[in-house]
């Protein structure tokens, strides 16, 4: 019953959607013949302004944006509609890019259109991350995460921690700063310093410098992503966890009452904070300790399928130049690939949130030392599986070498 | 069936054998009626099935070559404990939600039949109610009742004095909470289907038996429940195919950090996970057909007992 009269609905929709695309297909290619490129992009990845400036910049094209969800989904439409004639002319792509490396085909080289020559404007890494191989560049970055520190101002008071975040940036400058930080936490607090076992080990994990397949062969990064369980560990079975699941109900109720003390966070993790509801000085930000890190950002790219190649090459230049990642910013505090950006002003930058803190070094300080790490796109899944033995280790008590040892195994069988 | 019948019948007939190529309005606007559907059919159900068994032998990204496997996802399927302990978890939530929620039904339809209530139909309504209401929205509800830290469940337990309880994060718990989201929505549902089957209960057998002196409690026992045998294997049997598929309770309770020994990891999302999160489309649909054939399976037995016991009844 339920199957029949979803099909009629469906039916019903898709007859009229059908009819109504096809008309509006014909009264736009009568009334204009102008070169028409779509662009799909998910929320939060484009900013209105910047699609505003772009559209004037081109008018002579017609540019149609298109705001598709960003969830799973988003990659297996992608794929689905390669070398189909429903794939838009640019799509973003988020910041599983080495998913489509081994694919570059798919996509317009772009050095044919006089990117390379960009190339110094762009945080150096991200723009690696880029090319598929030395002559094949799949996209233009947009945005970038690089990662601070944000610590919780009363509970760093209360174990007798510095509050002011120059000093918080020169006490806690090495992983075992961080730890030793945690231990000061409990003692004289009596607090956690971090989320959970598994919010700890995903940001260690974030600063690998080495990949989790050299050469194609599973090779865990090559002793660093054991260094980054035994870290998340240690800190686990010392007690330094609150252990409460990231995202979700109860990790923004523990940011807004302040129930653990640090975290290390891209510049968009400010929005979350305001959105959690977090009252405005409880939490400062200072230079991540350890290794540089990012999390997060996307790109565009242009489809092969596109019978405008140039003109598509052109309009992603422009969507990422200066102008529109000042824009971005702006709009949505998409942290810039764009080095220009990073000017005086943008170094100035504060935010209620955390009174006249100029916060901003600290992510460009990140932003400027990360190295270009070559990933795998098996990389995701095998961290998952450590992550999920994790998450039983901050659960269940699971025993940590087991844990190991069931992760080594499964990410054996990835292949 | 009724459809294919009409067609044959109609080219048999003489009348038409001279002219075979006569295009005939009548004949064909029956078909084109039903084209939607069948053509919608095809596109998204038949064309989806067959692509996914010949997925389910081969290994493929969602982009590149699709390398045709052979029997090795089966052999890997065979072998994978994480699917294995999904089917437990599937189960279990399935046990827990289906059992205490078809009892509930059938005491809620067995009140609601009797004459002492009033504004039935406004109860009838109210109870259906949540069935109607989206499944994403109310397991986020559950998602906050439930929560570790400030949840409406722990602040509860608080003010009796207990403990508070991981219910999200203990294997035990979660599932508990993941079958309450089916109870929740899905009692209405089988009570609406239980208060049809009593309607067509002979008033003769409760009213003899009220005159011989037996209570509600006797009738419910003794009339109502060995006459709806065959509804109430008809309900075990629909929640047995719905609870073998149970998905969104389980992703949007715990969206990260599910795993089959965290108990919140169900079949469905195993194979959510395998093809949507991994990319792995060729062993996502193995883990498909691992379903089906689990369906089928817990199908024919219920067949098997259904049809013995309906014949036993009668």
């Amino acid at each position: 019953m339920k199957l029949k009269k979803y099909g009629l609905l469906l039916g019903l929709a898709l007859c009229a959607s059908l009819a109504l695309g096809a008309c509006g297909k014909k009264n736009a290619q009568a009334s204009q013949g102008k070169i028409k490129l779509s662009i799909n992009y998910y929320n939060g990845a484009i900013s209105k302004e910047a699609m505003a400036n772009t559209k004037e910049h081109f008018s002579k094209y017609q540019l149609q944006f298109k705001q598709v969800p960003s969830n799973e989904d988003f990659d297996t439409k992608l794929k689905a509609s390669f070398g189909s004639k429903a794939a838009p002319d640019i799509t973003a792509i988020n910041n599983n890019i080495e998913d489509y490396l081994p694919y570059k085909t798919k996509f317009v080289n772009l050095t044919k259109y006089g990117t390379k020559k960009l190339a110094k404007d762009y945080v150096t890494w991200k723009w690696d991350s880029t090319y598929a191989d030395p002559d094949y560049q799949i996209a233009m970055p947009i945005d970038i995460g690089p990662k601070a520190l944000m610590f919780n101002v009363a509970n760093f008071e209360k174990a007798g921690l510095p509050t002011d975040p120059k000093q918080v940036s020169e006490l806690i400058k090495t992983e075992d700063d961080y730890l030793k930080a945690a231990a000061q936490m409990k003692e004289k607090a009596n607090l956690p310093m971090f989320l959970s076992a598994v919010a700890l080990f995903e940001d260690r994990e974030q600063k690998m410098t080495k990949g989790i397949f050299k050469n194609g062969e599973l090779s865990l990064g090559e002793g660093q992503l054991k260094e980054a369980w035994d870290f998340a560990v240690k800190a686990y079975q010392s007690g330094y966890t609150l252990d409460v699941k990231l995202g979700g109900a109860d990790n923004a109720n523990a940011q807004q009452k302040g129930l653990y003390s640090a975290m290390n966070k891209a510049s968009w993790a400010i929005a979350d904070l305001e959105e959690n509801g977090t009252k405005p000085g409880t939490w400062l930000i200072a230079k991540a300790p350890g290794q540089p890190s990012n999390t997060g950002g996307s790109y565009l790219a242009v489809l092969k399928t596109t019978a405008h190649p140039q003109e598509a090459a052109e309009v992603v230049r422009y969507l990422t130049n200066e102008k529109n990642q000042r824009a971005n910013f702006k709009e949505l505090s998409l942290f810039p690939t764009h080095k220009a950006v990073y000017d005086d002003a943008f170094m100035k930058t504060t935010n209620k949130l955390f009174g006249d803190e100029q916060y901003n070094p600290y992510f460009v300080d990140a932003a400027n030392a990360m190295k270009y790490t070559e990933s795998d796109p098996r990389s995701g899944t095998v961290q998952r599986i450590f992550e999920d033995q994790m998450q039983l280790i901050q659960d269940q008590n699971k025993n940590p070498d087991q844990a190991w040892a069931d992760a080594v195994k499964k990410a054996k069988t990835i292949d | 069936m009724e459809v294919s019948d009409h067609g044959t019948g109609l080219q048999t007939a003489p009348k038409h054998q001279r002219h075979r190529f006569r295009f005939d309005l009548e004949k064909v606007t029956p078909y084109l009626a039903i084209a939607p559907f069948y053509l919608l059919f095809l596109v998204f159900g038949l064309f989806p099935i067959l692509f996914s068994g010949y997925l389910a032998l081969s290994k493929w990204d969602g982009i590149g070559q699709i390398q045709f496997t052979g029997w090795t996802n089966l052999q890997r399927l065979a072998q994978d404990t994480d699917f294995w302990l999904s089917l437990k978890n599937t189960v279990l939530i399935w046990a827990l939600g289906t059992f205490p929620m078809l009892f509930l039904a059938l005491v809620l339809a067995f009140m609601l039949s009797l004459k002492m209530f009033k504004h039935k139909e406004t109860l009838k309504a109210l109870l259906f109610l949540p069935n109607i209401t989206s499944v994403v929205a109310i397991t986020i509800l559950f998602g906050l009742i439930f929560s570790n830290l400030d949840g409406l469940a722990n602040g509860v337990l608080h003010l009796f004095g207990l403990r508070s309880i991981n219910w999200l994060t203990s294997p035990n718990w979660v599932r508990v909470v993941i079958a309450s989201v089916n109870v929740w929505q899905y009692t209405g549902y089988n009570m609406i289907i239980y208060l049809t089957g009593i309607a067509r209960i002979s008033k003769d057998y409760s009213e003899a038996a009220q005159m011989d002196g037996a209570n509600n409690r006797q009738i419910f026992w003794k009339i109502t429940v060995p006459q709806l045998k065959p509804i109430i294997l008809f309900t075990v049997m629909m929640s047995t195919i719905g609870g073998l598929q149970v998905f969104s309770e389980a992703q949007v309770l715990v969206p990260s950090g599910a795993t089959p020994q965290g108990g919140a990891m169900t079949i469905v999302y195993y194979l959510y996970n395998t093809a949507f999160t991994n990319h792995q489309f060729g062993y996502g649909s193995t883990i498909a057909w691992g379903l089906v054939a689990l369906i089928v399976l817990f199908s024919a037995v219920n067949w098997y007992v259904t049809t013995k016991r309906i014949q036993g009844v009668n």
